[in-house]
């Protein structure tokens, strides 16, 4: 059985019919071939695919799509405020699909004049301090550390290491990612 | 694998809740942080999954006839912030320390007692506030101490259509504090951990997790350690006799029985030297 589901992501409605049990982690990834968001563990202890759920940070493999009803998600790609957004276009109406395309955001790059430019300040300050190695705990780190800044602009260093507690790294010893999300400039 | 034949409703009201609850296969979704990821593991496989986040009657937290009520879909998160529970300071420590920021923004209090989990972070301290969960059902609601609802590990007293409504905390306790071991610095579930609390009239509770299938209170160290003055010599005495309660299963993943017999006496030695320094006890 399926359960139409309407909920914003990255600032857009969307509406979409999913079985109950995909998980909202599918359905980013599958459904709406967002696939910035990570799938590491699926089961809560990776903090790969950590997204903005109404404010807060949350794991997306453990909750169900259709508790997102109603809510507003943010994922990586909504930090970079361009025209790119992959999902801009017709939207695949499949939830079940592979999604391994990436629509639209094959052909160009949100890098624009210099490096970093167009993007977010806390991407910025991870390429700056060098806190990316594969890349793949990065979305994750990244969005736990938006939640952060959305709620406290001025973190000290205990705060950071608490927002990003509960996420693994397997290449950077975590130091160049806690010293990137404190070197974030906010204006 | 996920059960791919479940169905999904987010009842409006709580009897539309114990309706569904009664059905076959049916089971209660809050935070989700234990039944996706034993759904996952096939542990769990509902035909149906009842989200109660919609049921107002089970938020918030409020003052009471000088206690708190708990609403069973209040987070860690909320837990950790609630100016009215910071003098119930043992149950803010399990909340604080429970997964990671991601999991207590959505793990839930009324989640962590129905999972009846042997460790619970929010439920061994919980213990020693003496709360009534209260119980709502097809029958009406009913009451019942939190130290007699625990069945066995994952096993509770809630019969088809129940749903935990909230607790019930009375007055809080002069001291309380929460203590717990992990094998790692970073995400993991207590390998053994100990509440203790200390009222204003002397009487000490005690409770441990992982080290019995429940969340468990220890009559007898309560009974040697209340009302009369904590002596270090009291103290040992008591941490040996807990130490003895304890039969720790030995296939426990976390740690040996004879480690969770040495940390108990470490634990109740910690947590009473820590009373005696802020001046309760004597
Ligand atoms: C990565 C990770 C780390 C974790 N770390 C910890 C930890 O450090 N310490 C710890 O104790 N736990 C930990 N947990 C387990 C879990 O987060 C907690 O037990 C949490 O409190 C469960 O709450 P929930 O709202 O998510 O429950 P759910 O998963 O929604 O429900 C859990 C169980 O309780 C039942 N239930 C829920 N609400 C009610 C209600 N109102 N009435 C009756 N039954 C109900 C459900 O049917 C289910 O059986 C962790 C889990 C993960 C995934
Ligand atoms: S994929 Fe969700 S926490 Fe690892
Ligand atoms: S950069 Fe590789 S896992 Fe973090």
């Amino acid at each position: 059985m399926n359960y139409t589901i309407t909920l914003k992501v990255n600032g857009r409605t969307v509406q979409r019919d999913v079985p109950a049990h995909l998980t909202l982690l599918e359905f980013i990834r599958s459904g709406l071939q967002l696939t910035g968001t990570k799938h590491g563990c699926g089961n809560g202890e990776c903090g790969a695919c950590t997204v903005i759920m109404d404010g807060k940070a949350v794991r997306a493999c453990l909750i169900l799509a259709v508790e997102a009803n109603g809510c507003a998600v943010e994922t990586i790609e909504g930090l970079v405020e361009s025209p790119l957004a992959p999902f801009a276009g017709e939207l695949p109406g499949a939830v079940t699909g592979t999604g391994h395309s990436h629509p639209e955001i094959n052909g160009a790059s949100p890098v624009g004049e210099g490096v970093g430019a167009g993007l977010h300040p806390i991407q910025r300050a991870f390429l700056a301090k060098g806190a990316v190695q594969c890349g793949f705990c990065t979305p994750g780190m990244i969005m736990a550390a938006k939640a952060l800044y959305d709620r406290n602009p001025n973190p000290d260093r205990a705060a950071v290491v608490e927002a990003l507690g509960g996420h693994l790294c397997r290449c950077t010893g975590y130091q160049p990612i806690i010293d990137a999300v404190l070197a974030v400039q906010t204006e | 694998m996920m059960p791919l034949h479940m169905e999904y409703v987010k009842p409006g009201g709580l009897a539309e809740a114990v309706s569904l609850l009664r059905q076959d296969d049916a089971c209660a979704l809050a935070g989700g942080t234990d039944v996706v990821v034993q759904m996952r593991e096939g542990k769990l496989r509902p035909r149906l999954v009842v989200d109660i986040k919609g049921l107002a009657e089970l938020q918030g937290i409020t003052g009471q006839s000088g206690g708190v009520w708990v609403g069973a879909l209040v987070t860690m998160a909320e837990i950790v912030k609630s100016p009215l529970l910071q003098a119930y300071r043992a149950v803010v420590q399990g909340a604080g320390c429970m997964g990671c920021c991601e999991i207590r923004h959505r793990a839930t209090i009324g989640g962590n007692v129905g999972n009846a989990s042997p460790s619970g972070d929010a439920a061994v301290p919980l213990l020693v506030f003496h709360p009534q969960v209260v119980i709502h059902g097809p029958g009406g609601q009913r009451h019942l101490p939190l130290a007699n609802f625990f069945r066995g590990a994952g096993k509770t007293v809630l019969q088809p259509g129940e749903l935990i409504k909230g607790f019930l905390l009375p007055p809080p306790p002069a001291f309380s504090l929460y203590m717990r071991h992990t094998r790692v610095k970073g995400m993991d579930l207590a390998g053994v951990s100990l509440a203790a609390a200390i009222d204003r009239q002397g009487q000490v509770t005690v409770s441990m997790g992982a080290v019995a299938p429940t969340p468990t209170r220890f009559p007898q160290v309560e009974e040697l350690l209340s009302g009369r003055p904590l002596s270090w010599e009291v103290i040992a005495q008591a941490a040996e006799v807990l130490s003895a309660a304890i039969t720790p299963r030995a296939t426990s993943l976390r740690a040996t029985p004879a480690y969770k017999k040495e940390m108990a006496k470490v634990f109740l030695h910690t947590a009473l030297s820590r009373a005696l320094e802020e001046g309760f006890g004597q």
